[in-house]
């Protein structure tokens, strides 16, 4: 796409720290978003190693300006990707995501979420998904992990382990 | 503010774990969302640096029948 107005590669963020080591960051729009790494160790055994390096990771729209919702914005992926970046560097660490299904578009955020890690795969991150059979629908998870990651391979088998018991069959 | 998950609550893998997290998170964003001044402060100096650095416009490509 051409264009006159400056380039931008990505939307600049603040971390803001608290419980959940929140980021934030505003699009060119007016809409606000939050983004959180939540300490989240408890997934896994006490004897797992790599317990303390485990957070959530989730991305929320808090405010927009507009009374619709805002339209795809290719500045966010790279938004997001930089703030992941960042809390890596001053965090080694193993994040899992899971999708939102809160309004039944979980698949379209998964395949959304892949897209942008494919995009993104030069970086050295490993990602492994899940889904998860639920009666209320699937949930849709992934592990993510720096390649190099010291504890990648008890990661990765601690990870089935956990979602192979949500996940019987 | 956003909090971690309870721990006393909180159900073991295998039981709905999964879920219930999912289940946790709707129920802290259905709650008004409340930024901390450092957060405001934050997104202010964000809005401002959007403005000095311009924002590129994103054409849209309408579908036919709006067009």
């Amino acid at each position: 796409m051409q264009s006159e107005e400056p380039q931008l590669s990505s939307y600049n963020f603040r971390f803001t720290g608290g419980d959940s080591n929140t980021y934030v960051f505003e699009t060119g729009s007016g809409s606000s978003y939050e983004i959180t790494f939540k300490p989240s160790g408890y997934l896994f055994d006490e004897q797992d190693a790599f317990r303390d390096d485990v957070y959530e990771f989730s991305i929320n729209l808090i405010s927009h300006k507009s009374a619709r919702l805002p339209l795809t914005d290719p500045l966010i992926a790279p938004t997001v990707v930089g703030v992941f970046q960042d809390f890596h560097d001053n965090h080694g660490l193993v994040v899992i995501y899971i999708c939102d299904s809160s309004d039944n578009r979980q698949l379209v955020r998964y395949r959304k979420f892949g897209i942008w890690f494919h995009r993104y795969r030069h970086l050295g991150f490993i990602k492994m998904d899940v889904e998860i059979d639920d009666p209320r629908g699937t949930i849709y998870t992934s592990l993510l992990m720096h390649r190099q990651y010291r504890y990648r391979d008890e990661a990765v088998l601690a990870f089935l382990r956990i979602t192979d018991r949500e996940n019987p069959k | 503010m956003k909090t971690t998950h309870d721990p006393n609550n909180r159900p073991k893998p295998g039981e709905g774990l999964f879920r219930w997290i999912v289940e946790q998170r709707k129920l802290e964003e259905d709650k008004p969302h409340e930024w901390t001044e450092e957060q405001k402060a934050a997104l202010a100096e964000l809005r401002k640096e959007n403005a000095e650095r311009g924002t590129p416009v994103i054409k849209l490509q309408l579908p036919l029948y709006r067009r």
